[in-house]
């Protein structure tokens, strides 16, 4: 059976994983560059010379795509791939080696969006909203909420934001009813719903933009 | 076997002494008394038929110095008058409620029929009706023992108008222009309540002191409010209208909305709760009009008086409170503004009557302390909005004092900020500074030293580097303002209010973009340090302080950041300490004065 091929863009990602599980918490883009041109010669070699690794936007894109995605975060050219992107980039892996991509579970909830549901959990927030004490949540809830703050660059805080976005899907998708993540799943639709007009202003920022 | 007897029924028969006795509970003063006979003037032109407009309802109070052999008089004028049948069916009658109506079906303030009559017998050596009307004359009245009836060959005696007002002593005192020729043309009566050698009143009669306490009574202040009450010293004008005191209200309290009374209140007593009913059929439900003054009444000054609740009947004061009377007060301080009627048509209820017959409490019983502790509820409800508004603005008084200081800090810091951050963080200024904002567009960065980025060309997509009245990042250091007390720069010129749950120190996405911190004055700490040791303590001022220490670490940690320091918990440790040992020094040379 042929193995199915993977995007340039997912050999990035899983490049990054590698390096993460060898330990490496935080990642220089030049170690990345290397890592994924020893992984996949043949998809990241300097165009006309095999023999050195592409150092251009055939990597750098495709990160911080990923960042957007909430797989991948960056800061002054160190990148680290988050729970998000683990679960990724292990399906990835899977997929690689020939073996069926896993499938999301029915009744159990995969890791990464159990850690952010944790993470929820624990937010005053979220707690207020339970409470029913809507009148109490406050802006400083949402960027809780996100794992971001005020000054968290706008593809950062689109890379949270999606990875939220995941993580109820994820509780959507697992059919699980337990009451905390039904009021989970309620206070995300809550938020986007209230700070609609901070979010947009937030992901719509261009200026004052730092790059990496 | 009980024995079947069946009794004839007879009238009663009464000593004179039962009326010192009920005379004696009215424990009369004079502005007690004058109220009773303005409103028997004013119940008078109620059953006047044609009616008589307001503005026309002349009642003159004259009061007559002693002099020359004569006692000081008071009087009591209308333009209606009496006949004898009035006086036999009405007047002379004790007790009856129905009197001051004369069988009529119209409101009138008279109550039990006694007071304007228990005045005249207890107050004065002799007292007299003088009234005319219909060509008659009659004089009715008590002598100094006490004792009531008809002048003798004064009753009903034909008289011109010329001779009754003549005889009346009308003709020359200073009256409201028309009065007298509508006597004459006989289109009017007339009626003088005289009221000879009063008690506590030796020749002079203090008229200034009766008028003031006068306006100020429950009986009186609501008829002051709407008729003309003339008051002549010895026949001379001395006041051509009787004025209520007006009260100015509390801003943000003037249109208080009346209260519904419900129609069932409970009244506990022993543990057991009984619902005692406030509307039915007969008599419909009551409301009840608070309202607050600017200024509290206070306790001592003749403007406290109207510090009360008048309860209201179909017509009239049936009874007043002092808000502090009331029972089980919470918000005393703030109901010292408080003031406010009552109107409850079921006290009068024939079957359960709750009005006295000096009308100043109501008839001690479970439907009054049921009421009673209603309408605390209610005064206590608008104290507490009251005590909300004093907060608010013993805050923004505290604010004010806080932003003087807000402002040196901001200098102070503006001073050293620099060069802190350069020693600090070994490098000669702040990093990747961003240019003034134009309308959309970014400028160049403004620090040619800038280890990373700085001193670079505008990014602006449209207008970079445009003037603009917001703060400006980049070229000014981070401003420091208090929540609830600056202007918001990206606001419509109103302050940034911000809840307790908001942090210490505050920014929104905006802020971050041009160096605005915000301290949060709504913090509890804030606030308790504030109410509890005000904005020009060192406390306050050390916890403000404070917060521009975390305002100048959080600059100092951004700008590593900037700079691409890969920032370990070892260095964030050492950086913080190194930035608050500068801080703290630089406080000690520049802020003493304030902070010690």
């Amino acid at each position: 059976m042929e193995r199915p091929e993977l995007s340039k863009e997912q050999k990035v990602l899983l490049a990054l994983y590698r390096l993460w599980s060898g330990g490496h918490k935080k990642v220089r883009y030049e170690d990345i560059v290397v890592q994924v041109f020893k992984d996949y010669p043949g998809d990241f070699h300097l165009k006309g010379y095999p023999e050195y690794p592409d150092t251009g936007d055939a990597v750098h894109k495709p990160l911080y795509d990923y960042r957007k995605r909430g797989m991948v975060s960056a800061s002054n050219k160190m990148f680290s791939i988050t729970p998000h992107g683990v679960a990724e980039a292990e399906k990835l892996k899977a997929i690689e080696k020939g073996r069926p991509a896993p499938e999301a579970h029915k009744h159990r909830l995969e890791r990464d969006a159990q850690i952010e549901i944790e993470r929820v959990k624990r937010l005053e927030g979220f707690k207020l909203f339970q409470q029913g004490k809507r009148d109490e949540i406050i802006d400083s809830d949402l960027f809780d909420y996100l794992g971001v703050s005020v000054r968290t660059t706008k593809n950062d805080f689109i890379g949270r934001l999606e990875a939220m976005k995941a993580a109820v899907s994820a509780v959507a998708n697992s059919g699980l009813k337990e009451p905390i993540l039904v009021a989970a799943s309620e206070f995300h639709e809550y938020l986007m719903q209230r700070f609609a007009q901070d979010i947009s202003a937030k992901t719509g920022r261009i200026a004052a933009e730092r790059t990496v | 076997m009980a024995l079947a007897v069946s009794i004839i029924e007879e009238r009663n028969v009464f000593d004179d002494h039962l009326l010192d006795i009920i005379g004696n509970e009215f424990k009369f003063s004079h502005e007690k008394g004058l109220p009773e006979w303005i409103k028997n003037s004013v119940d008078a032109y109620i059953r006047q038929e044609p009616p008589v407009p307001d503005d026309e309802q002349y009642i003159i109070l004259n009061f007559r110095d002693g002099a020359k052999g004569e006692p000081p008089m008071f009087e009591c004028i209308d333009f209606c008058g009496m006949t004898s049948e009035d006086i036999n069916k009405a007047l002379k009658r004790w007790g009856d409620p129905r009197a001051a109506s004369r069988g009529q079906k119209k409101s009138v303030f008279g109550g039990h029929g006694n007071g304007g009559k228990f005045y005249m017998r207890q107050m004065f050596e002799r007292s007299y009706f003088l009234t005319y009307r219909n060509g008659k004359l009659n004089i009715f009245g008590f002598n100094e023992h006490r004792k009531y009836g008809f002048a003798r060959g004064l009753k009903d005696k034909p008289s011109t108008p010329k001779e009754a007002i003549k005889l009346a002593g009308i003709d020359e005192l200073s009256l409201p222009e028309g009065t007298i020729d509508r006597i004459l043309n006989g289109e009017r009566g007339f009626t003088v309540v005289r009221g000879i050698r009063p008690d506590h009143v030796k020749s002079v009669v203090p008229v200034g002191r009766l008028c003031e306490k006068l306006r100020f009574h429950p009986q009186a202040r609501k008829i002051v409010q709407r008729k003309p009450i003339r008051v002549l010293h010895s026949g001379k004008l001395y006041l051509d209208r009787l004025e209520p005191e007006r009260i100015e209200l509390r801003p943000g309290f003037e249109n208080l909305p009346r209260i519904p009374i419900p129609t069932e209140l409970p009244h506990e007593e022993d543990g057991n709760v009984e619902q005692i009913e406030f509307a039915n059929k007969t008599f419909a439900p009551g409301y009840l009009k608070l309202m607050v003054a600017k200024e509290p009444f206070g306790r001592s000054s003749r403007i406290s008086e109207l510090n009360c609740i008048d309860v209201l009947g179909e017509i009239g004061v049936i009874a007043s409170y002092k808000i502090y009377e009331l029972p089980y007060l919470k918000q005393y301080a703030q109901a010292e503004f408080m003031f406010g009627e009552c109107y409850c048509p079921i006290l009068e209820d024939p079957n359960e009557d709750c009005v006295k017959n000096d009308r100043e409490k109501l008839i001690d019983g479970p439907k009054t302390r049921a009421l009673l502790r209603w309408i605390t509820e209610k005064v206590d409800e608008v104290g507490k909005e009251i005590e909300k508004e004093e907060a608010k603005e013993r805050k923004l008084q505290n604010l004010k004092l806080s932003d003087e200081f807000n402002k040196i800090l901001n200098t102070w810091k503006n001073q050293f900020m620099d060069k802190l951050l350069a020693e600090v963080l070994g490098g000669p200024g702040t990093g990747p500074s961003v240019g003034g904002m134009g309308q959309d567009g970014t400028g160049g960065g403004s620090r040619p030293k800038s280890a990373t980025k700085g001193g670079g060309g505008g990014e602006g997509e449209t207008k970079g580097g445009g003037e603009g009245d917001q703060p400006k990042r980049g070229q000014n250091h981070p401003v420091v303002l208090l929540s609830s007390y600056n202007p918001d720069p990206f606001g419509q010129g109103d302050t940034l209010h911000l809840s307790a749950r908001h942090s210490p120190v505050y920014q929104r996405p905006i802020d971050v973009d041009h160096g605005v911190y915000w301290i949060n004055t709504s913090r509890p700490l804030a606030t308790a340090i504030i109410d509890r040791h005000g904005a020009e303590s060192a406390r306050w001022r050390e916890y403000h302080f404070q917060r521009f220490v975390d305002i100048i670490v959080m600059e100092a940690l951004h700008t590593m950041e900037k700079k691409g320091t890969e920032l370990t918990f070892d260095l964030v440790e050492n950086k913080i300490n190194d930035v608050i040992k500068t801080v703290h020094d630089n406080a000690l040379q520049s802020l003493s004065p304030f902070l010690l």
